[in-house]
């Protein structure tokens, strides 16, 4: 300390979160992104409108959730005999198949997480739009912060691919509306992580005051 | 410049993970983040210790979870109970490589790796070794990215289950091993996140990236 200058108000600081390095805040133009000189981990990225980006994309996942967790995935005819599954429908039969800790767990990654990442996101970012700053805000935040690594939608799309290629040789397979459904509401999670900057967030809720 | 780049913590700041706003802190305390009152700490309270739990322990669960069955597939009444290692060798022998290799990476080899990858990062931290640090925090971003890829057999057993139960003509039934693989994914997802890549940077001055910039801090011989 004795050797550095004045240092800056804490506002103006970054520290990269995997290495602790002290940089100086700087503005980002958009698609900008601020890595850390030393090991090279994305500090900021700079993204246009984060609080509208968030808004409707978060939106259109919504109106996709139901569908593509209601609607069959896929259905199969063997024999002619037909059966068709939803995600939801997955789950309840793994629970009823005597595995509920395996299925709760599916239950998170594929369903609860993805849902609750989608209505905090749009619950924050709706409110942060309007200038209504209610004090549980931040704690929303965080939880979003914390329940978005649980979600593994992607995850899943391959796996139903996987799926697939296991079952064609065994039976006749369709692609159910269902699935188009499921691809759209990834996209729309993963849109979420990378084309809004969560810091944008924290800025807008403008809690920056007890120094 | 004489005092080179410095770290937050030298500095007396904690990060907040959450929010990442820095907050003064002093060592071994935890405090609120002045922005988002969530619990912070300069390093994350007994990291490597928490992390080395759960590395034993994912190493132990990944035993029942190799060797029990994580499914049955029944067609006709006729089928055997497969493992993880025996599903991906079905899928090699029915010409279907791509996908066995997909499958035989995502659940066998991402749970070692990330598991051993883990040891090394806990060892060369608590013995200081020379490692390069930046390449030990690609080998952590690597570890914390991979993991979640594992849960990709476990979303195809229940995928199977939800779709094929057609009695007496197919059934899939889940097994044991599928209960034991989905605790060792959900292990090694807290061990990564109980692990905080901070500490790999600690031990070396913070202006050293690699040992290969050590010539430019040398003073010239001429």
């Amino acid at each position: 300390m004795d050797a550095s200058p004045a240092t800056p108000p804490l506002d103006q600081l970054h520290a990269c979160p995997a290495c602790d390095l002290l940089l100086a805040a700087q503005p980002l133009n958009r698609g900008q992104d601020a890595c850390c000189p030393r090991c090279g981990e994305v500090v900021r990225s700079g993204r246009a409108d984060s609080l509208n980006r968030a808004f409707w994309i978060s939106s259109a996942g919504l109106a996709l959730f139901a569908p593509a967790m209601g609607l069959p995935l896929l259905s199969m005819t063997l024999l002619g005999v037909h059966e068709d599954a939803s995600l939801t429908e997955a789950i309840i039969a793994l629970f009823q198949a005597g595995f509920p800790e395996v299925a709760s767990v599916v239950a998170v990654s594929a369903l609860i997480a993805p849902f609750l990442n989608l209505w905090l996101m749009f619950g924050v970012s709706w409110s942060l739009k309007r200038r209504y700053r209610p004090r549980i805000l931040p704690s929303l935040l965080r939880l979003n912060h914390r329940i978005r690594e649980w979600s593994m939608l992607e995850v899943f799309l391959l796996g139903i691919l996987v799926s697939i290629i296991k079952l064609a040789d065994m039976s006749e397979l369709v692609v159910g509306l269902g699935l188009y459904c499921f691809i759209g509401l990834m996209l729309c999670t993963l849109l979420l992580e990378s084309a809004v900057d969560e810091h944008d967030f924290w800025q807008a809720l403008g809690g920056e005051a007890r120094p | 410049m004489s005092a080179g780049p410095r770290t937050a913590a030298a500095e007396g700041l904690g990060l907040c993970l959450a929010c990442h706003a820095l907050t003064p802190c002093p060592p071994g305390r935890r405090v609120a983040c002045r922005r988002c009152g969530a619990a912070l700490a300069l390093r994350k309270p007994h990291s490597l210790r928490r992390t080395g739990y759960y590395v034993v322990l994912g190493f132990l669960f990944l035993i029942p979870a190799n060797l029990y069955p994580i499914m049955t597939i029944l067609q006709f009444g006729r089928g055997e109970p497969s493992t993880i290692v025996g599903g991906v060798a079905k899928l090699w022998s029915q010409g279907l490589w791509g996908i066995a290799t997909i499958v035989f990476v995502a659940s066998v080899v991402v749970p070692l790796a990330k598991l051993f990858g883990l040891c090394l990062l806990l060892y060369s931290v608590h013995y200081q070794t020379e490692l390069c640090p930046l390449n030990r925090t690609r080998l952590f971003r690597l570890v914390d990215f991979l993991g979640r890829w594992s849960m990709l057999d476990i979303f195809v057993v229940t995928l199977l289950v939800g779709l094929v139960h057609l009695g007496q003509v197919a059934l899939v039934l889940p097994g044991l091993g599928a209960l034991a693989f989905v605790a060792t994914v959900i292990i090694t997802l807290f061990a990564a996140q109980s692990f905080d890549p901070r500490l790999i940077w600690d031990a070396h001055s913070a202006d050293e990236a690699c040992d290969d910039n050590d010539s430019d801090e040398k003073p010239p011989h001429a």
